[in-house]
């Protein structure tokens, strides 16, 4: 079974992003992701310039809760083919650019 | 009736009103469209009701270029049998039409466009549903889930289309055995190899066809028409092999017999993570549908739809999201961005858990080219025919429309908010192919190593090797599968297709095989 691409994230105890030992599991692997995204966009590396793309002001930014306010952006992103590749993986670029502000906090 | 060709005497001339070379699926279905037409009909078949080694020797050739499978294995002998009811004895059963953009001329892709459009076949995709033993003629999706419960398709029109493939591997040896040995219109001779298509000097007729048992009991068959339909890579082979008279082969006027040999290319391209569990997406697995008497599995098929083709340049691709373990086993990830870490960040943005993995089956049409053929080899076979040789070509947008069609996909996934698409083509050891990953073969991925000109298997789809075209400078048959230069020859099968498209290609061979008879029967009777 391909179970093992999702690893500890399929039995659905995946992280919530409280302050759980499975929230840093969570914080970790969204790190993971938005250094791979600065380092693939490093006109990107630097959080003034994700900030204003994004729109979103520096306050609310920076912790996982904040993913959660982007849903409707990222839908909206993947609808206009709005997306970029991480190792193979097809993001929005909303969610490229939350990670790799995350990555910054 | 029925002739076993090993009874007859060396020497024997068959006679009849249409000669018909190969039982196969384009074969039976003349042949049975004929019953009761008044007509005399031949219906030669090279094997017997059985595969036997001597038989089956007669379709080894040479593979040059691009592989059909791993280096060594029997690569013209797996992909087709030669005995009555021909590939169809194997084949998988996957039905689909051709799309209205496949008969269409797309100027960035040389040689495309067919000489009749898609409406023209319509009436006969109607009728090919009853033979192949389909549940009908609808390939739409939406309509199989509205009128059928056939589960919600994530896909909604505009980048891709969603249809609905009908699963029926339909044995036409065996169904159709009993009603062309009981016609009296129809002779089926078994045994009977054609091993050469015989031209007058001077003429632009087909005098007789050389026939031989595998022991070498030569005889022939004289008809009015003749009917080659012996699959896509013995229709040339025959045309080229028959230079006697003409001395670079029948039909060959324009050195176009064999050329453009194109497939249909496979792979396990990527991946999905989706929300919630498996059962969420009835879609996603083969679903048996019963219509009157006639039961099928449905599979849902998402393709590029002919917007995105045209907008970007590219050939049809399209795939197949299995939520079961098929095709892939597990799958490790030493480096990068993982499936676990996808699912954080989902789970992260939307609230909701993935649970569901899926994998990515994806196929391409071909871009033609004309160096990607069928010739002759040095060698000959023991009936004295030279054996084949088949040069494969691929070309770099098939690839690229594969890949790009995973990204469509993960972006509709996406904008449904139901999971995540990772490209994976180019990035699995083993490679698809050498693991012959029916089995749920297990993969590592490394996905700096992804795209590429990655590993394909073919789909065992010989096609474009007789094209048909609007001129003779282009093809080999003309619009309604006549030889350009021969006026009593026609050519059925994948061979004919001017385009590959990306739908498997028995049910068009179908459709176009009622259409061929429906002509001979009106050209017979004048
Ligand atoms: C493993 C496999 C799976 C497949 N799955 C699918 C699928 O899911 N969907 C799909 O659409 N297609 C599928 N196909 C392809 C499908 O089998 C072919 O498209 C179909 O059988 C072609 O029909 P045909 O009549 O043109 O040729 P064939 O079925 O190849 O029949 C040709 C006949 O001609 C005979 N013959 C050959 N040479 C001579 C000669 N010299 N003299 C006399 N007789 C001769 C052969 O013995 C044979 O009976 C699959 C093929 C394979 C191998």
């Amino acid at each position: 079974m391909v179970g093992s691409l999702l690893s500890a994230c399929t039995d659905g105890s995946a992280s919530d992003g409280s302050e759980t030992s499975g929230a840093t599991e969570a914080e970790r692997a969204v790190i993971r992701l938005g250094r791979r995204y600065r380092a693939d966009h490093p006109d990107e590396d630097d959080r003034d310039v994700l900030l204003e793309r994004l729109g979103v002001a520096a306050g609310v930014a920076g912790s996982l809760r904040f993913l959660s306010t982007l849903d409707a952006q990222v839908a909206e992103d993947y609808a206009s083919g709005r997306t970029v590749r991480l190792d193979g993986w097809v993001l929005s670029q909303t969610e490229g650019r939350a990670a790799a502000l995350v990555s910054l906090a | 009736m029925l002739i076993d060709a090993t009874e007859l005497p060396a020497g024997q001339v068959l006679r009849a009103d249409l000669c018909v070379i190969g039982a196969g699926a384009a074969g039976i279905t003349i042949a049975r469209e004929l019953v009761r037409s008044g007509l005399d009909v031949l219906l030669c078949e090279g094997g017997g009701l059985e595969p036997t080694p001597g038989s089956t020797d007669l379709y080894r050739g040479e593979v040059t270029g691009r592989r059909f499978g791993p280096e060594g294995s029997a690569e013209l002998t797996d992909n087709r049998l030669r005995y009555f009811g021909g590939s169809t004895n194997h084949w998988g059963g996957f039905c689909l039409p051709l799309d209205p953009i496949d008969f269409e001329r797309r100027p960035w892709l040389p040689h495309s466009g067919w000489p009749i459009e898609r409406a023209v076949l319509d009436p006969y995709y109607q009728r090919a549903v009853d033979v192949v033993g389909l549940a009908g003629d609808r390939f739409d999706w939406p309509y199989w889930e509205q009128e059928h419960d056939a589960g919600t398709s994530p896909i909604e029109p505009g980048r891709l289309s969603a249809v609905a493939g009908q699963i029926w591997p339909q044995r036409f040896g065996e169904v159709y055995r009993e009603e062309l040995v009981a016609s009296d219109d129809v002779t089926v001779v078994l045994n009977a190899n054609a091993t050469r298509v015989n031209v007058a000097p001077e003429s632009d007729l087909v005098t007789s066809i050389s026939l031989a048992t595998v022991d070498g009991v030569a005889f022939s068959a004289e008809a009015t028409v003749f009917v080659l339909a012996m699959g896509g890579i013995e229709n040339p082979r025959l045309l080229l092999a028959s230079n006697d008279v003409r001395t670079a082969g029948v039909g060959n006027g324009h050195d176009l017999v064999g050329r453009f040999f194109a497939e249909h290319l496979q792979t396990l391209a990527g991946f999905a993570l989706l929300r919630g569990g498996p059962d969420q997406y009835p879609a996603f697995q083969a679903m048996p549908v019963a219509v009157g008497e006639h039961q099928v599995a449905l599979s849902l098929v998402a393709q590029l739809s002919a917007e995105v083709i045209r907008e970007e340049e590219l050939v049809g691709a399209g795939g197949v999201i299995f939520t079961e373990p098929f095709p892939a086993g597990s799958v490790q990830q030493r480096e990068g961005i993982t499936g676990a870490d996808v699912a954080h960040l989902a789970r992260s943005v939307s609230g909701q858990a993935v649970g569901t993995s899926a994998s990515l089956l994806v196929a391409s049409e071909q871009q033609l080219d004309p160096d990607s053929r069928v010739t002759l080899g040095d060698d000959v076979d023991g009936i004295g025919v030279p054996r084949v040789r088949v040069h494969w070509k691929q070309a770099e947008v098939e690839r690229r429309s594969m890949l790009r069609f995973c990204e469509v996909l993960g972006q509709e996934l996406g904008r449904a908010g139901l999971g995540h698409v990772q490209l994976a083509a180019g990035g699995l050891r083993p490679s698809f192919s050498s693991s012959q990953s029916q089995s749920g073969s297990d993969y590592e991925l490394d996905p700096g190593a992804v795209g590429g000109d990655f590993d394909v298997l073919p789909g065992n789809h010989h096609m474009c090797t007789t094209r048909m075209a609007s001129a003779a400078s282009s093809g080999v048959v003309d619009a309604d599968g006549r030889v350009f230069d021969t006026a009593n020859l026609y050519v059925a099968g994948s061979s004919v297709f001017s385009t590959g498209g990306v739908s498997p290609p028995t049910f068009t061979i179908v459709a176009l095989a009622i259409r061929l008879a429906e002509r001979l029967r009106s050209e017979l009777a004048s």
